[in-house]
């Protein structure tokens, strides 16, 4: 493609094409402490005047939730200014710019650390690190405005904004309007972080990796986000009208290529030769359960129950939980609905769960670990998912089991929870399915003895790529090493297929890549019996299940099994791709964009 | 001076909406008024150190005001922590 002007590179996170106005998200760091200021007085006005904007901007923001109906946040948002309001701590604030000559950034600095530092010490620490991300939240708030920064949040954003940030971390996310967002741009995460999952989620074209960007583009800039070809992103900052031209024809294309693949919506997943694969939803949220619905899923692959505690302002608890998982049955009546028992740590912390810090988040306490050493935690969210299985076939899948031992310690507390529910005369199901994510490398080797002892295996592709090729997922520096199609990782594949089946369990993948159009008649050939992926991803998928033979896609398999360089693989799968996908075929064919030249 | 010993029913204790909401009633007065949670004790209208006494569910608190408008201060804080913190007086936007 020609494109002049700005124009930089990166991952594509989730597909699509947008146009818009950037809006650069800045995040306020810690003032150093270490100069003074000769002027306390006109330190202490500025302190004023920010105090004011900030607690103009959290009233403005809670009007703006309420009209949302977002009573979670308007809590939050009210708390937060009744801490920005405070006289105490601003008083605590003027004594020490008085007292030791301290410019009034680095006093508020010094102040908020001290209560925060304070709250991390109480006990019921859960409920208290909370507090603290609020205290830290108000003292960034007003940092950012003595420091003359704007766009320091991600609420209020016009309509067609491309919010453009170095990262994007849930809790910058939380309280995002995504109808309102055309697109997402970051510097660093990579795809399958963070941003890639809420910006599939939300069908919002993303691109990662893009270096520079927070740089090369202010907020207001008009923006082009091209997402819709292959792995890499085109990012144009101001385009000329020749370029912008371009896009718009691709945009066209593309609209037009998924309209034509709406017609495959609901239509049952099954191949020319009459192989049959279950297709189900990624979702995480009751919000979500319609439109995965409307999209034509047939089943809950993947219910991520971590935004859940995301959301609120304090961890839900049993009730809530039960309330949520039992919506998700309701949904899909006749059907499965897995829930992921809490999948935190890594890149995923909540402010409500008080995690170590460590070296390695991705390699520590995080997900089943972290669950195991929280019974609290676990316990309750047992609780609410052997209740809410009453109203349907919910089943349970556990994150992160990399072997026999701790699939048998969460399988027992899993058991003894059920036998107290009982003995409390409480309804509940307790035989319900369970199943392990395959994601950590070692359990691979032991998925024939994992597998003996659950219903399913749930490969998670994500996790399982990074820790196979042993980068860090959210480092685009590593980027060219984190191979989404590494023989590794179909070779990994096909044990635990084998192993699983051997053993009475079913497989599916829920990562990206189950979702992935490319890969999609691989993993159908390696044997895999579910397909779990964002809603959006499903008309496709039955498109391709539809339009292809299990055959054909087995001797793909075969094929893959036997390259040595994902770069091999990636041609074969296009080459697939174009061979069995256009031209003539079953019904009307809708031509892939990537395929054809711009006209 | 007017002096209430009162328990906290509330699931989440004195802690955020709650604790927000009793920090915004104490402000409407001119009284001092203070929180006691056993040894410890905070100024009624610094939300700050009102979260810091960390007070959960079931713990009994004592609050004293001194000041003209020490017997509304009370009455008014009774009702918001007896009616579950549901009953707020108008003045405080929730």
């Amino acid at each position: 493609m020609k494109t002049t002007g700005n124009e930089l590179r990166g991952i594509v996170a989730s597909p699509g094409i947008a146009t818009g106005r950037a809006f650069v998200y800045v995040k306020p760091r810690i003032p150093h402490a270490d100069n003074r200021t000769e002027d306390p007085a006109r330190e202490i006005r500025r302190l004023k005047a920010a105090v004011a904007e900030s607690v103009g901007d959290l009233q403005r923001l809670t009007r703006r939730m309420q009209e949302r109906g977002e009573d979670a946040f308007v809590h939050i948002l009210r708390a937060q200014q009744t801490i920005a309001e405070d006289e105490s701590v601003f008083d605590e604030v003027a004594t020490l710019v008085r007292e030791d000559w301290l410019p009034a950034e680095a006093a508020v600095g010094r102040v908020f650390e001290q209560y925060t530092e304070m709250f991390n010490q109480l006990r019921d620490r859960d409920y208290n690190k909370a507090r603290s991300a609020d205290v830290m939240d108000v003292y960034k708030r007003i940092v950012g405005k003595l420091l003359g920064l704007t766009d320091t949040e991600l609420i209020g954003l016009d309509s067609g904004t491309i919010v453009v940030a170095e990262d994007l971390l849930p809790s910058d996310t939380a309280m995002m309007d995504f109808s309102r967002v055309a697109a997402l741009v970051t510097e660093r995460g990579g795809v399958t972080g963070h941003v890639a999952i809420i910006a599939n989620t939300y069908g919002i074209p993303a691109a990662v990796g893009v270096a520079g960007v927070t740089t090369h583009a202010s907020s207001g800039d008009r923006m082009v986000v091209d997402a819709s070809c292959g792995e890499e992103a085109l990012v144009l900052v101001n385009p000329d009208a020749e370029s912008e031209r371009h896009v718009a024809v691709r945009r066209r294309r593309l609209e037009h290529h998924a309209r034509d693949l709406q017609q495959y919506r609901g239509m049952d997943p099954i191949t020319r030769d009459g192989h049959r694969i279950i297709l189900s939803a990624n979702v995480g949220s009751t919000a979500e359960l319609e439109p995965a619905r409307v999209q034509g899923a047939g089943s809950v692959g993947l219910y991520r129950t971590e935004f859940l505690f995301l959301k609120a302002p304090v961890l839900p608890d049993e009730d809530a939980q039960y309330e949520a998982y039992r919506a998700a049955a309701e949904a899909f009546p006749g059907s499965f609905v897995i829930v992921r028992t809490l999948d935190v740590g890594g890149d995923k912390r909540i402010p409500g769960i008080s995690m170590e810090q460590e070296d390695n988040p991705f390699l520590g306490n995080r997900a089943l670990r972290l669950c195991l050493a929280r019974p609290d935690l676990f316990r309750t969210q047992l609780r609410a998912i052997l209740r809410a299985a009453v109203h349907g076939d919910v089943r349970i899948m556990f994150p992160m089991v990399g072997g026999v031992p701790e699939l048998e310690e969460a399988l027992d507390v899993l058991a003894r929870t059920g036998a107290e529910l009982q003995a409390e005369g409480i309804e509940c199901r307790v035989d319900l399915p369970v199943g392990a994510m395959i994601e950590v490398p070692a359990a691979v080797w032991v998925a024939g003895e994992l597998a003996r002892r659950v219903s399913f295996l749930s490969i998670g592709t994500n996790d399982l790529t990074q820790y196979l090729t042993a980068t860090d997922r959210i480092n685009s520096a590593v980027w060219e090493y984190h191979r989404i199609f590494d023989p590794s990782l179909f070779r990994a594949m096909e044990m635990v297929v084998a192993g699983a089946h051997a053993n009475g369990a079913w497989v599916g993948v829920c990562g990206e890549l189950g979702g992935n159009p490319l890969a999609i008649p691989l993993l159908i050939g390696l044997g895999v019996d579910e397909l779990s992926m964002s809603p959006r991803a499903i008309a496709e998928a039955t498109w391709l299940l539809r339009t292809g033979t299990y055959r054909e896609m087995q001797a793909l398999a075969e094929e893959v099994l036997k390259q040595d360089d994902h770069r091999a693989i990636r041609s074969l799968l296009e080459q697939f791709l174009e061979k069995h996908y256009t031209g003539s075929g079953e019904g009307r064919d809708p031509q892939r964009p990537c395929e054809s030249d711009d006209a | 001076m007017r002096e209430l010993k009162t328990v906290i029913l509330n699931e989440t204790g004195l802690h955020s909406r709650p604790a927000d909401l009793f920090v915004r009633t104490a402000k409407l007065y001119a009284s001092r008024i203070t929180v006691h949670n056993g040894e410890k004790r905070a100024d009624a209208k610094n939300i700050l150190k009102v979260l810091l006494l960390n007070v959960s569910q079931g713990e009994e608190v004592r609050i004293v005001a001194e000041g003209e408008d020490a017997v509304e201060a009370i009455g008014d804080l009774k009702t918001l922590i007896e009616s579950d913190f549901c009953r707020v007086n108008p003045a405080v936007d929730v």
